[in-house]
């Protein structure tokens, strides 16, 4: 009875307000109010296609902040270490050697002699390490220095004027480690020295040549024994294919060796890369008999596969620490694992949603490297490497037959593996 | 509604489409609002259920399964959106009811003459934590392990205030009937109007012929 009585309850609201016959009417004020919602909270959408100008605009600022850095470290160097100004006809004035332990600055001292026409400063920083004192007369140190320090050439030929800017030269021999530099300080009669003038013995006519530093400074010749390096470098990347508009982020990482010769060097190695990316369903072109009975309105693509590059690059740019070189290159895919989502224009799984390619490709000499790499040496063997790069498509792959196109930016270690060229 | 413009519409909705969304909005207003209003205390407060319950059928309609029917899908979005929009305010009105409870006898109220806006008023002066419960239950056919599941209570505390919200609607029904039978005697009356806001619409009392 009292179960009886509930469910009149129940059913008389059931059936008068479960599906009521008469619906309250639209009312304009509710839709109003439903788009200013919508308004409110609606997120601006991705616009993709402004990733690659980012990622180029970024290249630039990039390289820019890099060139600025290279200027300023430039000029400070040039106004710590001093070049020697040798001029036919100054006079060597006469000071006594002492060293300043203080700021760590050696003083040389050299010989009164009336007929040396080389004026050179008297103060020569050499860092903290070296505080061998100079001794005033004792033979004269088996080294090559610029003509002019010979002040015992009394019929130098030099051009009067001739102005001999030497620093950054010799600062390449001592940040490779010149063996010959601690031999400055046994000898005399050194007028003045710096780090900079310190060179490498290759020629026994160093005394004798009036012809000018050119001429006795021989420039390191890498050509033939290269320089060795390994990289390590990881990267972020915008792929697409024919175009950036529906782009996927990939991400990579990988190994390249490297062999230097001179500006020129040749690089291969391999990467492994995620390359997601989204096409239209009209640029989905598989090799395949299938049809779709529903056609899906975009394709999503997971590819993940070995990137082996073939690189050459050429350095336009080095100095002290820091190089920049461009390059190009053919890279070929490996690839390792391939699927694809198919995104259906209605909310339907009336179709399949996804596919795995059993047994991914490989593509040779698929795309056209080109990249520009800024690396800032940190210690002889140690660089860092920052390289802006872009993958142009020369031929389709993947089981979707497209044209893949990548742009990013790749971060990285290089480790040298031999010792740079020793100049002969 | 066919299903192909239905899809259309689905399809525009899917790409923010704001003509599509409107299209939506009014194919499936009055269905929704039945919903809302249900579970509403009057008509503005089902209309701010209702657009927050459409915002969800926006921002979420990729998730829908075409296999299954839409007004379904629309429904379940609604009522859900409804126990959420009340969730928090629930508890306070369980406690505030339990002491305003009253027995009311075995009355049969099976013949009645009350109206959709007579019981929709009904509903709607329920307290808040009985309404939803009797929504429910009764409505919505959900079971009371369900219920304390949703809206976080005890299975004994849903059974109760059905109970309670069964004896409220009735003595509402007794007291309408007592209200027409006065009516037809010739002493005065105080319908009860569901709170739909559009209109103030008389109840329609057939063994009188009062009303529209």
């Amino acid at each position: 009875m009292k179960n009886e009585a509930h469910k009149d309850i129940d059913n008389i609201f059931r059936q008068a307000l479960e599906d009521p016959a008469k619906e309250a009417g639209f009312r304009e004020s509710d839709w109003i109010a439903m788009e200013k919602k919508l308004d409110a909270d609606r997120r601006p959408r991705k616009i993709v296609y402004w990733l690659p100008l980012a990622a180029t605009a970024a290249a630039v600022i990039l390289v820019f902040l890099g060139w600025l850095f290279i200027k300023s470290g430039s000029d400070s160097n040039n106004q710590g270490q001093h070049p020697i100004a040798i001029n036919k006809g100054d006079k060597i004035k006469p000071v006594t050697g002492k060293q300043d332990k203080r700021d760590q600055t050696v003083v040389a001292t050299a010989p009164v002699d009336s007929s040396t026409k080389v004026n050179v400063p008297a103060t020569l920083n050499f860092g903290p390490t070296h505080k061998t004192p100079v001794a005033s007369n004792t033979t004269p140190p088996k080294m090559k220095t610029a003509a002019p320090l010979n002040t015992q050439n009394n019929n130098s030929q030099q051009p009067a004027d001739e102005t001999l800017l030497i620093a950054n030269d010799r600062s390449e021999n001592l940040q490779q480690g010149n063996p010959a530099l601690p031999q400055v300080f046994s000898g005399e009669p050194v007028a003045a020295l710096t780090p900079v003038d310190v060179l490498p013995e290759t020629t026994n006519s160093t005394n004798n040549n009036t012809s000018g530093i050119s001429k006795t400074v021989k420039k390191p010749t890498g050509w033939l024994k290269p320089q060795l390096a390994v990289t390590v470098l990881a990267s972020s990347d915008i792929n697409g294919a024919s175009s950036f508009k529906s782009a996927g982020t990939g991400k990579n990482i990988g190994l390249l060796f490297s062999a230097r010769f001179g500006k020129l060097s040749l690089s291969t190695g391999a990467t492994y890369s995620l390359k997601p990316y989204t096409l239209p369903y009209s640029g989905y072109n598989p090799n395949s008999s299938y049809k779709f009975q529903y056609s899906p309105e975009t394709v999503t693509a997971d590819c993940r596969m070995i990137d082996i590059p073939f690189n050459i690059d050429y350095r336009v740019y080095s100095k002290n620490k820091n190089s920049i070189t461009i390059g190009t290159g053919i890279t070929s895919y490996i690839m390792t694992t391939e699927s694809y989502t198919y995104n259906y224009s209605y909310p339907t799984s009336w179709g399949p949603s996804t596919y795995a390619v059993k047994n991914p490709d490989q593509y040779f000499l698929s795309a056209l490297n080109l990249q520009v790499n800024y690396q800032r040496q940190i210690n002889s063997k140690i660089g860092f490497n920052i390289q802006p790069y872009m993958k142009l498509p020369l031929k389709e792959i993947g089981y979707s037959q497209v044209r893949l196109q990548t742009a990013g930016i790749a971060v990285g270690l290089n480790w040298n593996i031999n010792s740079p060229p020793s100049p002969k | 509604m066919g299903e192909e413009e239905l899809y259309q519409l689905l399809n525009g909705c899917i790409k923010q489409d704001r003509k599509c969304q409107k299209a939506l909005y009014k194919a499936f207003y009055g269905f929704s609002m039945s919903i809302c209003l249900r579970y509403a205390a009057d008509r503005d407060d089902a209309a701010e259920v209702l657009n927050q319950g459409f915002y969800k059928v926006f921002t979420k309609i990729e998730t829908y399964d075409a296999s299954r029917p839409f007004k379904a899908w629309i429904g379940r979005i609604m009522t859900n959106t409804a126990i959420d929009h009340y969730r928090a305010n629930l508890k306070m009105a369980y406690a505030e009811d339990l002491e305003n409870a009253e027995h009311i006898g075995e009355v049969s109220v099976a013949d009645n003459n009350l109206n959709y806006n007579d019981l929709l008023g009904m509903v709607q002066q329920l307290p808040q934590g009985y309404r939803t419960v009797f929504n429910l239950f009764a409505i919505d056919g959900y079971s009371h392990e369900e219920i304390a599941n949703m809206l976080n209570i005890n299975v004994g505390t849903s059974k109760s205030n059905l109970f309670k919200a069964r004896q409220k609607l009735k003595q509402m029904i007794l007291n309408a009937d007592a209200t027409a039978n006065n009516y037809n005697k010739g002493t005065g009356f105080s319908p009860i109007v569901a709170m739909n806001g559009s209109a103030v619409i008389k109840p329609t009392y057939y063994n009188t012929g009062f009303g529209e």
